[in-house]
């Protein structure tokens, strides 16, 4: 290159070597597992030709044992761009160079972007497909994936940090994923593991395959540890920009306004019809959220792990918020170990970052047990309890039906901290619910009945009729307002406007002590 | 400096996308950057409008359709069109390419058993042995919690073993019925 008659003969035959890198063949080496190449991840994900790479010349520290690597970047491509019009970091694997593991210079590169996206309140995304520490690099490498955890920690809550699993995740690897705030897997094409199916095999003598052990499916249905699962990396990628429009970059900012051309005062009859009139018949909640919120549209979060919950994202009126929703139509709604910490994980994540939670209720309650109480519900569902004590975002619950026992507590009742509590007349709220509480008051009256079934059908009516409503509630000011189904999105968008300043004031402390 | 030039980069051929269907097949498209598309060579102005009576109209070439967007997930779409119901997925070349790979690689496990997700009794089974389902048929009733549940199928198949009856309790865990996958 020749500018202004100088010679850049280094700078541009050094650009010559590093593009060499980018080789069909490794391209090729990629395509053919069903992967893309870091950089065509890196493409997908920022607005066209907004991206700048830095550090892209490290290379890997010197070793003497076994092989080493002379590529630039050291198996890591990092920078910054635009995700639809805003800033965000990237760190983005490399498995074609020493199968993405993690050296020294590697963990510089990541620790070096994390810095950056907290200093300028920017989200951080890792594409992770990497074989995990660099063996030949030992101590080093362990420390680098120290660094890289100590700063998750320090950007919890700080910042949106999103890892997207798109390859291995092997060993120490999985902790950073798992300190962050949400993982994206990409089916059949990524694993997670703290140790692979050879360790299990030699260990105990247990056969298991990678995907059993810790695919996609594995992990979105049983563990719970991913969030969101993608057939393919270009659905990945486009789900996570999604996801993001919904987020701040920072926890000083508030979530995007996006204009909408649903309005304000859309009063939806069908929600009138929704709740079934036996109340034991279920029915799906989403198809409540669908007509509440913006145009229909919900991000559900985690949507395969204890379903008798949702938690999505959705918009109201154009203002992001997070909805909680017990799920009838899967183990009842009730709140079991598994769901009481997806929603309390989801609340406080919505809480970092000024998103207003909604929750949508209609629960008989905890889920009854040997295995619940042995693996410790006490403990669990005290974690749901707190979350939603401690946030302070706008908190609103609408009660669509069941609302028993120490579920009414939790679910955001007016006493725990509920901003606006409002119940549909379907609503039944009481400490149990009519059978249970009829065999209990009325015991001697049904033993010595004639006829007990049809006694306790009559005493169940009236406690119904009496008790397990809504009114009474309301006329204690437990619920602010029994309302028209219809109305839900009018209400909740003006409570929403009426929310809009809230402040609260927290005591002086070192942090919480939220029962982990 | 151009960047990256001389990587045989997937994104070139960003806009070009494929619907699959639900019945397999293709139909090719070139997106073109003012909101119209080419197919077999032949240029679409399309336009989508949301009219006062409730309903979503597209105007292709000058004709307008009625639609109704029945349920979008991920790629996933189900729309209604003159009262005919159309299932595809928007795949790119990469993705298409790649289901081809993996199912290649993989072959699926031909016979799927569905187990009970919660102790309860079974107050209906709604199909028979032999019988085909599609995905989300109900299978069978189930009352736990003091809840009516249908259990749903989440494949395409044929009904190939029922381990229940109506009236049994079953436990967490139970395999209830074996659907064969074809």
């Amino acid at each position: 290159m020749d500018v202004n008659g100088k010679l850049f003969k280094r700078y541009t035959s050094r650009y010559e070597s590093y593009l060499k890198q980018y080789s069909r063949e490794n391209t090729e080496k990629q395509h053919a597992k069903g992967k893309l190449t870091a950089i065509e991840r890196i493409e997908l994900l920022f607005d066209q030709g907004t991206f700048e790479e830095i550090d892209a010349f490290m290379t890997a520290a010197e070793t003497n044992f076994g092989k080493s690597t002379k590529a630039f970047g050291d198996g890591v491509i990092t920078g910054f761009g635009n995700i639809s019009g805003r800033l965000a970091f990237v760190y983005a694997q490399d498995f074609t160079v020493m199968g993405g593991s993690l050296g020294a210079a590697h963990a510089a590169k990541i620790i070096k972007m994390q810095d950056m996206a907290l200093k300028m309140g920017a989200p951080i995304i890792g594409l992770i497909d990497s074989g995990g520490a660099r063996i030949q690099e030992g101590v080093a490498s362990l420390a680098g994936y120290s660094g890289i955890f100590r700063r998750n920690v320090e950007a919890s809550g700080v910042i949106p940090q999103i890892s997207v699993i798109m390859g291995p995740a092997a060993g120490g690897a999985v902790y950073s994923p798992a300190l962050t705030d949400f993982i994206f897997m990409t089916a059949k094409t990524s694993y997670m593991f703290v140790t692979g199916p050879d360790v299990v095999k030699q260990v105990l003598n247990e056969d298991v395959s990678f995907e059993d052990l810790g695919g996609a499916s594995t992990h979105s249905k049983k563990s719970g540890v991913a969030d969101f699962v993608f057939e393919d990396e270009e659905n990945t990628i486009l789900g996570l920009k999604r996801l993001l429009s919904y987020f701040p970059s920072n926890n000083l900012e508030n979530p995007p306004f996006v204009l909408t051309d649903d309005t304000a005062d859309r009063i939806e009859e069908r929600l009138r019809d929704i709740v079934p009139d036996d109340a034991n018949k279920a029915y799906d909640v989403r198809d409540v959220i669908k007509l509440i919120v913006d145009n229909g549209r919900f991000m559900e979060v985690a949507e395969n792990f204890a379903a008798n919950i949702v938690v999505c994202f959705a918009r109201l009126a154009g203002q992001s918020i997070g909805i909680i929703a017990n799920q009838p139509k899967v183990l009842a709604g009730t709140l079991d170990i598994n769901s009481s910490i997806k929603a309390a994980r989801f609340i406080r994540f919505c809480d970092s970052f000024n998103i207003p939670i909604i929750t949508l209720e209609d629960v008989p309650g905890f889920l009854p047990g040997i295995d619940q109480e042995h693996a410790g519900i006490i403990r669990h569902g005290a974690k749901l309890l707190y979350a939603y004590a401690d946030s302070t975002v706008p908190k609103i619950t609408v009660i669509l039906r069941k609302s028993y026992g120490g579920a009414y507590c939790v679910m955001n009742s007016k006493n725990l901290g509920g901003d606006f509590n409002f119940a549909w007349p379907s609503a039944e709220i009481a400490v149990m619910g009519p059978d249970g509480a009829v065999a209990i008051l009325y015991r001697k009256e049904l033993a010595e009945s004639k006829d007990p079934a049809k006694l306790k059908k009559e005493l169940a009516a009236k406690y119904r009729e009496e008790i397990a409503n809504p009114y009474i509630a309301d006329e204690k000011g437990y619920i602010d307002e029994v309302i028209d189904p219809a109305y839900t999105r009018v209400k909740l968008i003006r409570a929403l406007k009426a929310l809009e300043n809230k402040h609260v004031l927290t005591p002086q402390r070192k942090h919480g002590n939220i029962p982990l | 400096m151009e960047k990256h030039t001389n990587a045989n980069l997937v994104t070139s051929e960003n806009d070009r996308f494929i619907a699959l269907s639900s019945k397999g097949s293709k139909f090719d498209f070139q997106s073109k950057p003012n909101g119209s598309f080419k197919y077999k060579n032949q240029l679409f102005d399309f336009k989508v409008t949301h009219a006062e009576d409730g309903f979503t109209y597209i105007e292709l070439n000058g004709q307008k359709y009625a639609v109704e967007l029945v349920s979008v997930n991920q790629n996933k779409y189900e729309v209604l069109i003159n009262s005919i119901t159309y299932v595809f997925t928007v795949e790119t070349p990469f993705s298409l390419k790649r289901k081809d790979l993996l199912k290649k690689q993989a072959p699926q496990s031909k016979v799927e058993s569905i187990p009970a997700p919660m102790p309860g009794k079974i107050l209906d089974v709604l199909v028979e042995e032999g019988a085909a389902v599609n995905e989300g048929d109900a299978l069978l009733v189930l009352e736990a919690m003091k809840m009516q549940n249908e259990i749903t199928s989440h494949i395409k198949g044929k009904v190939k073993k029922i381990f229940i009856k109506k009236g049994e309790n079953v436990m967490k865990d139970d395999v209830m019925i074996e659907i064969e996958r074809n």
